[in-house]
């Protein structure tokens, strides 16, 4: 290929990249400052309260084509916290999670509709090792700096699935089948 | 109570349906039925109990454990067919091999995904499949010494009931319960002595195949220490033990000498994993 060909054909497909990106924002899950929480029925008695310490993942926002916008969160089983050793273990054992088999918790959006702070975001949760369409209510929060000048946003959405669906059906007289969610994710713009 | 109202269904089921076609087998006239039908009811007594355990099931199972019936199904139907062709014990001790090899590759697929190379993950596998071996031939030769037509399953009830304690102390009620299940079918096989019949043969490369898988995937998936499997999986070598010179009883005194192993591997569990009371 002739040089000047060869940058012709570099300018068009920089031009091209450029243009599929522009206006979508890369922000990265920030762990420490996002929240899993879980809360489940025990006994028929009173719920119970849970989080997942880790998240991480990245959420790509288009503000001005929402269907252009994409989630990709990682939930490793493992960092399960229920205030309790004993019941932390129990949880990560083949009884429920089965965290040796299946040591994350992933969903993958598929499609993202709406507009200003309120979204309909549809997609695959794989939870022990099944996957299920899935489609939460996501309200997103305003833009913010950081302490280093970064710009920070993000959003929370609740939500509830049944654990039996995720074939995780042992003890279900004892351990109740619904279980409520409360995401709540910050993230870094890249 | 909540843990026997929990486990005792599934038990019952599995004591019923082997020992339903323990009832078949000894009201079946001919002798070359009867071990095939003992594999298949102790077989298809852990398959239902296991269902009703974790209810239905997609197939394959995500959850490898979830293999468990599968295998007791297909080592009875192959145990039988062995037993039926009268094929020599070299070439019925090579397909239990085969069978557990493929039903170990199964189960511990998740250790190939996150843990083992390839060279090591196939390693481990041909050693546990020869365990499975081991076990069987223990077994078999434990059956052949056997006094009394209740030695054997009364071993297999002690082997299941300490497989079925261990795991739950490490730290799993559905492995343990699957155990329970297992001991729920050998139970299930004791009909076979209603019409003076001596069982085993056709039970023993079935649990002896279960037996092994449930103590691996209590070390793998659970917190089940590797030295209580050990124990356990080895317990009924002592019931070969040259006691008959004795003059005492010998069916208490195996049975008794068996338990040893396995209160040794009790207390390892005990002592190594948390309750589960919280």
């Amino acid at each position: 290929m002739k040089p000047g060909k060869l940058i012709l054909n570099i300018i068009i497909c920089s031009f091209g990249l450029g243009l599929s990106s522009y206006g979508a924002d890369t922000y990265k899950i920030d762990g420490i400052h996002s929240s899993l929480i879980f809360s489940v029925k025990h006994f028929g008695v009173t719920d119970f309260y849970g989080r997942f310490n880790e998240i991480t993942g990245t959420v790509t926002f288009d503000a001005a084509d929402p269907s252009k916008s994409s989630v990709d969160i990682t939930v490793p089983v493992e960092s399960i916290d229920t205030h309790n050793d004993k019941r932390n273990g129990h949880l990560k054992s083949p009884d429920f999670f089965n965290a040796k088999q299946f040591p994350t918790m992933t969903f993958k959006s598929t499609k993202i509709e709406g507009t200003g702070d309120n979204y309909k975001v549809s997609g695959d949760l794989t939870i022990h090792g099944v996957t299920k369409p899935v489609t939460i209510d996501f309200k997103r929060g305003t833009d913010g700096k950081g302490g280093q000048g970064e710009t920070r946003g993000g959003g929370e959405t609740r939500f509830t699935i049944k654990r039996s669906d995720y074939d995780m059906k042992f003890m279900t007289n004892a351990v109740g089948d619904d279980v409520h969610i409360i995401l709540s994710l910050e993230g870094v713009k890249e | 109570m909540f843990l026997l109202k929990q486990i005792l269904p599934a038990v019952i089921i599995a004591v019923m349906v082997a020992a339903g076609w323990c009832g078949i087998a000894v009201l079946w006239k001919k002798e070359s039925a009867r071990v095939p039908l003992e594999s298949l009811g102790i077989g298809t007594g852990y398959f239902v109990g296991h269902l009703f355990v974790t209810g239905w099931m997609v197939f394959p199972p995500k959850d490898t454990t979830n293999w468990l019936p599968f295998f007791a199904a297909a080592i009875a139907i192959v145990s039988g067919f062995c037993r039926v062709l009268a094929l020599r014990t070299s070439l019925r001790l090579l397909f239990l091999f085969l069978i557990s090899a493929l039903a170990l590759r199964l189960l511990l697929k998740p250790r190939f995904e996150y843990g083992w190379l390839p060279s090591e993950g196939y390693v481990w596998i041909s050693l546990l499949a020869a365990t499975v071996v081991l076990v069987a031939v223990i077994l078999e030769s434990v059956a052949s010494v056997s006094v009394r037509p209740i030695e054997l399953p009364l071993l297999l009830l002690i082997l299941s009931a300490g497989c079925f304690a261990v795991l739950i102390l490490s730290g799993s009620m559905l492995l343990s319960q699957f155990a329970a299940v297992l001991g729920g079918a050998v139970f299930g096989i004791l009909a076979l002595t209603a019409g003076k019949i001596n069982p085993g043969l056709g039970t023993i490369p079935v649990f002896a195949l279960l037996l092994i898988a449930l103590l691996v995937s209590g070390c793998s998936f659970a917190e089940l220490p590797a030295s209580c499997a050990i124990l356990i999986a080895l317990a009924p070598a002592m019931a070969l033990l040259p006691v008959a010179k004795l003059s005492l009883p010998v069916v208490p005194v195996r049975a008794l000498l068996v338990s040893v192993p396995i209160l040794v591997a009790l207390f390892l569990a005990f002592h190594s994993s948390p309750p589960l009371s919280y």
